[in-house]
């Protein structure tokens, strides 16, 4: 075989193997497990319930029992900015209305009390809509 | 499926605009950049809607009517097809590979609806203001995390689509993020294909569609693929010598990611004095007065240089420590070159023919990766966190223009492949 047709065949060869590890790659990487549900987008439908009792735009405060400083935090928080846009939601409890995202409900009562506010409503999985106590 | 429908309006309107631009581009290229081109309109008169209030259509049919008219005068042949027979295991090859890269895409956008992280706290969430009357808000303070500093290709076009469906399907994001990562794989193909034959231009697509990175990229619906898209049509319309084409392309660049306007900076240095330059600066004039009046109006200031004092990134710029700490991350990053450059060892390299284009071309592309590194070193926040976490994106923002001026290069070593269409 001359110079050339050995450079050849070796190009065919490193093209058919990058093809065929790749798609081997491709077809292997690790799956969520059959069944399991992407809980993102029940996040975001959890957060639809409030949108009928908040206003359509403007700013409202958001308050939760998991530091938003933490990334678990910051992604509850950045999820229900997501969810609830164009409403634009500020970490801070001065607001007219404040979401209230609690990951644990038993910690809401204490964290109310500290902040002086009060929930005019409560819904699922540990949201509720507060306001300043009057 | 709605999504999917809607995404032909745009393509007809790019198709046409590109062939408008373009006059000797053939129909499957046309298509391959209409796809991202048709986007980037759609999503600046969906700006100029939100900006002035006049329907969105009525630009969109303006700048359809417009390009239709232009290629009514200006049809011109389009180049010959190229004859000789692609070899079967090439072929096949090329089919199982995007057969794997659809698969993988597939299952990603089916178990992460929303997409990554960066897609629904970032691009996503644009949208999701941009598609209601309050939109001016997205540049609140309160959310200044969001970066509503960043340009509005993705989020204008999303949003138009569903402000046109009137409510807002997870599928919108997921169908425009297939258009780009499979238009860019297409748009490769094509571009290499008219200027090198059809062997080569499966070739250098394969190389693309075979980087799971690159898919995976694609399927998480951020704005880094859309951007290797318009950074490679912009280099692969300069090597045609459609100026005009390349100067849209750059300025859809800009409207996508603000590596875009270093793009145009760096393309303006390089090429800027050729002849041609006053088609180019033609092309990306009305795109970047767009992408100009949006940063000097509406965008608030940059995470990277807003506010921060010039001495402070000067001494963070002559650190050697953070150039070492890039480079290294340079070279954990750039596996899939390795690939590439033993292939190009294989078959050899022709540097001859296209002589300007390869030198501007990698010229342009270095360039652009020297400043990407700059902008890693003057981070302001933990720079082996901007290395870890934005590195590999950026590299893979040129790896598909890096591609197609490789394989302009390459040596066909089954064919003798047609050359010179340009």
């Amino acid at each position: 075989m001359t110079l050339s047709g050995i450079r050849r065949t070796a190009a065919a060869g490193l093209v058919l193997c990058l093809a065929a590890v790749t798609s081997r790659e491709q077809l292997t990487r690790p799956r969520r497990p059959a069944g399991a549900l992407d809980p993102l987008p029940l996040i975001v439908e959890r957060y639809e319930q409030l949108q009928v009792d908040l206003p359509s735009r403007g700013v409202v405060c958001y308050l939760s029992d998991v530091d938003p400083r933490t990334e678990q935090g910051s992604a509850a928080y950045y999820l229900a900015e997501y969810s609830l846009a164009p409403l634009v939601l500020r970490i801070g409890t001065d607001c007219e209305a404040t979401v209230g995202s609690f990951a644990d409900p038993g910690k809401a009562p204490s964290l109310l009390e500290r902040n002086g506010l009060e929930a005019t409503r409560q819904y699922d999985a540990g949201l509720m809509l507060l306001r300043r106590k009057r | 499926m709605t999504s999917a429908l809607l995404l032909f309006w745009p393509l007809l309107i790019g198709f046409f605009l590109t062939r408008a631009l373009a006059a000797r581009c053939g129909f499957l290229l046309g298509i391959c950049f209409g796809a991202g081109l048709g986007v980037g309109v759609v999503s600046c008169c969906f700006f100029l809607d939100r900006e002035t209030g006049v329907p969105s259509l009525l630009f969109e049919a303006l700048v359809l009517a417009a390009s239709m008219a232009a290629c009514r005068r200006k049809r011109q042949a389009s180049p010959p097809h190229d004859t000789i027979p692609v070899a079967w295991w090439l072929m096949a090859a090329f089919v199982v590979v995007v057969a794997g890269a659809l698969y993988s895409f597939q299952q990603q956008v089916s178990q992460y609806r929303l997409g990554s992280w960066d897609a629904w706290a970032i691009w996503n969430l644009h949208a999701r203001f941009l598609a209601t009357p309050a939109w001016r808000d997205l540049f609140s303070e309160a959310i200044g995390w969001t970066h509503p500093d960043y340009p509005l290709l993705i989020p204008g076009f999303i949003a138009r689509v569903w402000t046109l469906q009137a409510h807002r399907e997870f599928a919108t994001p997921a169908a425009l993020a297939f258009l780009f990562t499979f238009g860019t794989i297409g748009l490769l193909g094509t571009s290499v294909s008219q200027l090198r034959g059809r062997a080569q231009g499966i070739l250098a697509a394969l190389f693309l569609a075979a980087t799971p990175y690159f898919i995976a990229q694609g399927a998480s619906e951020i704005a880094d693929v859309p951007l290797s898209f318009f950074i490679l049509a912009t280099v692969s319309s300069l090597a045609c010598r459609q100026a005009a084409l390349a100067g849209v392309c750059a300025g859809m660049a800009a409207w996508t990611k603000n590596e875009g306007l270093l793009l145009i900076a760096v393309l303006l240095a390089v090429r800027g004095w050729r002849k041609q330059g006053a088609w180019f600066i033609a092309g990306l004039a009305p795109v970047l007065a767009i992408v100009l009046f949006f940063r000097f109006t509406l965008a608030t200031s940059n995470y990277y240089f807003g506010g921060r004092p010039a001495g402070e990134m000067l001494s963070l710029l002559t650190d050697p420590d953070r150039w070492r700490v890039t480079g290294a991350g340079l070279f954990r990053y750039a596996g899939w070159f390795g690939g590439l450059a033993a292939y190009l060892g294989l078959a050899g390299v022709d540097t001859k023919t296209h002589r300007f284009t390869l030198l501007t071309g990698f010229a342009t592309l270095c360039l652009v990766l020297a400043g990407y590194c700059a902008v890693c070193v003057l981070t302001p926040g933990d720079i082996h966190w901007q290395i870890d976490t934005a590195l590999e994106r950026l590299l893979l923002q040129l790896w598909p223009a890096t591609l197609f001026l490789a394989f302009l290069a390459a040596r066909n070593p089954w064919y003798d492949a047609p050359q010179g269409n340009a």
